[in-house]
């Protein structure tokens, strides 16, 4: 079965151009299509997606506080920021939402389905300007309690871009263990994704900022 | 500028509050000072004023005075020349048996002639003998007067006899309470001396006769001698003024002083020193008036520069605030265009880029099926084009002048349509004549409805119209949308304001009638005269 996708956009072209991209990829089924955010929570609440592609500015509900709701409601669907340039500001406040990564509406169109892929595998991608914007910014409060040897471990290769199979296999467990992990230190750590953890991990040293 | 005027008011204010605080302070001052300096000069000229009222009134009475002397002097003279005569008729007649009775008819008819007299007397050997009148003067006969106990007549009587002149005796007191002179003169016969006569005069008689009167005031007389024997001695200690009484021998000195002293009548000085004491309340009213009335003058141009001032800096600031709302108003025009090619032409091309990416793989996988993709490709870039156009006019300042407001709607109707795939009818009558600034208000608030209904009303079709009728333009944009609650809070609520007071400043009227789920239907009317004028 492939990586089921919502798109959310408020240009109705922008969403058929979308669908007639996403849908040359085999791996790549679009499942439904919403034109603002209140719309799109309510169709992941119907369809249960692995992925929103989620445009940001929209009248209404616009993207960001979407994300916010979808991935406290459905934390099992990752959700990627769609922009364009005008809203690259947006950007910090869709990744503090729990977005998982980002894309600009000029990327190359195999990014595009890279990056559907790469989200929906858990692995996180961020761009060392977002990074970097993203570290500027107030430091998330400690933990509530303290991530045991193992977590840590965990939330290292996750913060290294790693997927929770590359994970699973490094770590010689199951999948099912490293989603377990991840879902305790996100808990732990207060934060609505695995970016943020990440984010988390490099602010506090236990390794570098990557490179997307 | 601005700081500059501002320190100026501030200051101006403060100059204003300290005289305003007290306004006639200045003018109080000034005219207590002249209030000082006039009572000062007051009281001088009234003390100045007696003083001469009085120096007047004596220069009178001193006149009055020597008149009176001179009066005394020459009734004292005129009984002196009587006594001549009496001397003259003894010399004639000293040995007259009959003596006694010519003497008496001689004497009675002097006596008669003047009052002065008091007595006469013939002292044959110097005895008095003969006494006219006799009634209650016969003490007298007998009397020697060189013989008088009192020095000075013995002395006079001895001088007349040595001499042969008349002699006037220093004045005695006589009984009765009356002062009298008595005049010696010495007769001589055949034989050499043979005797004296006498007269005496009283004073008060004579003092009678010359009209002086103790009505007026006190009077008194003394002799060379310094002896006062006539009136209360006091007068001569009380400023009196002094008259000479020239006599044949000597002179005496007369005092006189008014019967109420030296005093001015109070009537007299009375209107001169009110008068002057009106001058002088009245010239300090007058100085606080005229000083008080400049400082006012001045306090109200220094108030009416400080308004000048403050209002012109008022100005500036609305100026400021102008230019300031014309750069926001700038700005969010700017942003506008911005969010317009983000909506419009960013979405297309990004489209086109995902067409033109589908089309290329699928041209290798499987060509038949890139037409799609290609068409996709084309409807957007002829989107884009008529986006861009109405981007364009937009941004030409003269275009809506140029092209006009059909032209104009024409451009925005067909950017929706391509855009949002919306199905447009527009129904645009000829270019109604209206002037600039209203055709671009209506050009505004039609964007402004067309743009709600592409984000908002998730309508299918939209109808636009502009028609005249009536002397009226009517433009109506309707749609079948989800429409709104005209009377609730709405994000695009901002939008519906700046539309209403669009068509306020055009003087035109306005009406959206909606309600959920019917769409929304906008109706703008702007008469046409109005719109001319």
């Amino acid at each position: 079965m492939g990586i089921r996708v919502v798109i959310v956009d408020d240009h109705g072209i922008v969403r058929q151009g979308l669908r007639m991209f996403l849908g040359l990829d085999p791996e790549i089924e679009i499942v439904g299509e919403a034109a603002n955010g209140a719309g799109a929570v309510t169709l992941v609440d119907e369809l249960r997606p692995d992925v929103v592609l989620m445009d940001l500015l929209m009248p209404t509900v616009d993207g960001i506080t979407a994300t916010r709701a979808i991935r406290r409601a459905f934390p099992e669907t990752e959700v990627i920021a769609l922009t364009s340039v005008l809203e690259d500001s947006k950007v910090a406040e869709a990744i503090r939402a729990g977005a998982i990564g980002y894309l600009l509406k000029d990327t190359e169109a195999d990014a595009l389905c890279a990056a559907i892929k790469a989200a929906a595998a858990g692995q996180t991608q961020l761009s060392p300007a977002v990074t970097a914007r993203l570290l500027r910014e107030a430091p998330p409060p400690e933990p509530s309690e303290p991530l045991t040897e193992r977590e840590t471990e965990v939330l290292r290769l996750l913060a290294a871009g790693r997927s929770n199979k590359e994970i699973a296999a490094e770590l010689v467990i199951t999948e099912k263990t490293v989603k377990a992990h991840v879902s305790h230190i996100l808990s732990k750590l207060g934060v609505a994704s695995r970016t943020q953890a990440a984010l988390h991990a490099v602010r506090t040293g236990l390794t570098g900022p990557q490179t997307p | 500028m601005i700081a500059r005027l501002r320190r100026l008011v501030p200051s101006g204010d403060a100059g204003g509050n300290a005289l305003s605080s007290h306004p006639g302070l200045r003018a109080l001052a000034a005219a207590l000072l002249v209030l000082v300096a006039l009572l000062c000069a007051w009281w001088g000229a009234t003390r100045w004023y007696r003083d001469r009222l009085l120096a007047d009134r004596r220069d009178q009475e001193a006149v009055s005075v020597s008149l009176y002397c001179n009066a005394l002097s020459l009734a004292i003279q005129q009984q002196a020349s009587r006594f001549q005569e009496l001397h003259a008729f003894v010399q004639a007649n000293p040995t007259d048996p009959q003596f006694d009775l010519h003497f008496r008819t001689y004497a009675s008819a002097l006596y008669a002639g003047s009052k002065g007299i008091r007595s006469l007397l013939v002292a044959p050997g110097d005895t008095v003998a003969y006494v006219y009148p006799l009634a209650g003067n016969q003490s007298i006969i007998g009397y020697r007067p060189s013989d008088d106990p009192r020095d000075s007549v013995r002395a006079d009587a001895r001088q007349a006899i040595e001499t042969g002149h008349a002699v006037l005796s220093d004045p005695l007191a006589l009984p009765r309470g009356s002062v009298g002179i008595t005049l010696y003169q010495a007769v001589n016969g055949d034989m050499g001396h043979w005797g004296l006569i006498g007269m005496l005069l009283d004073v008060s008689t004579l003092m009678d006769d010359t009209g002086l009167s103790a009505q007026t005031g006190s009077f008194a007389l003394r002799d060379s001698g310094g002896h006062i024997f006539y009136g209360p001695p006091e007068v001569f200690a009380r400023n009196p003024i002094i008259g000479t009484v020239e006599l044949p021998e000597g002179a005496w000195q007369l005092g006189y002083v008014p019967r109420d002293g030296w005093q001015v009548p109070a009537a007299e000085y009375l209107a001169f020193d009110l008068a002057g004491l009106a001058i002088v309340l009245l010239l300090p009213g007058l100085t606080y008036l005229i000083i008080n009335r400049q400082q006012q003058l001045a306090l109200a141009v220094e108030r009416r520069t400080a308004e000048i001032a403050h209002v012109s800096a008022q100005l500036q600031e609305s100026h400021l605030l102008n230019e300031q709302t014309k750069r926001v108003a700038a700005l969010e025009e700017r942003q506008r265009l911005a969010r317009d090619l983000h909506d419009s032409v960013s979405q297309a091309l990004y489209g086109i880029g995902l067409g033109a990416q589908t089309a290329r793989r699928l041209l290798d996988r499987d060509p038949s099926r890139a037409a799609e993709p290609m068409d996709y490709c084309i409807a957007l870039t002829k989107a884009a084009i008529a986006e861009m156009r109405a981007l364009i006019f937009e941004l030409r300042p003269d275009s809506l002048e140029r092209e006009g407001l059909a032209a104009a709607l024409a451009k925005q109707t067909e950017a929706l349509q391509l855009r949002s795939g919306l199905q447009l009818q527009s129904a645009l009558c000829a270019e109604p004549a209206l002037p600039l600034e209203v055709k671009e208000a209506l050009y505004r608030i039609a964007q402004e409805a067309l743009n709600n209904i592409a984000k908002h009303a998730q309508a299918t079709h939209v109808e636009v119209e502009m028609s005249e009728q009536g002397g009226a333009v009517r433009l109506r944009i309707s749609d079948d949308g989800v429409g709104f609650d005209p009377q609730g809070e709405y994000p695009g609520h901002l939008g519906l304001r700046s539309m209403a007071e669009r068509a306020r400043n055009i003087g035109a009227h306005l009406e959206i009638e909606s309600s959920p789920g019917q769409g929304v239907c906008l109706q703008v009317r702007v008469p046409l005269a109005e719109g001319k004028g």
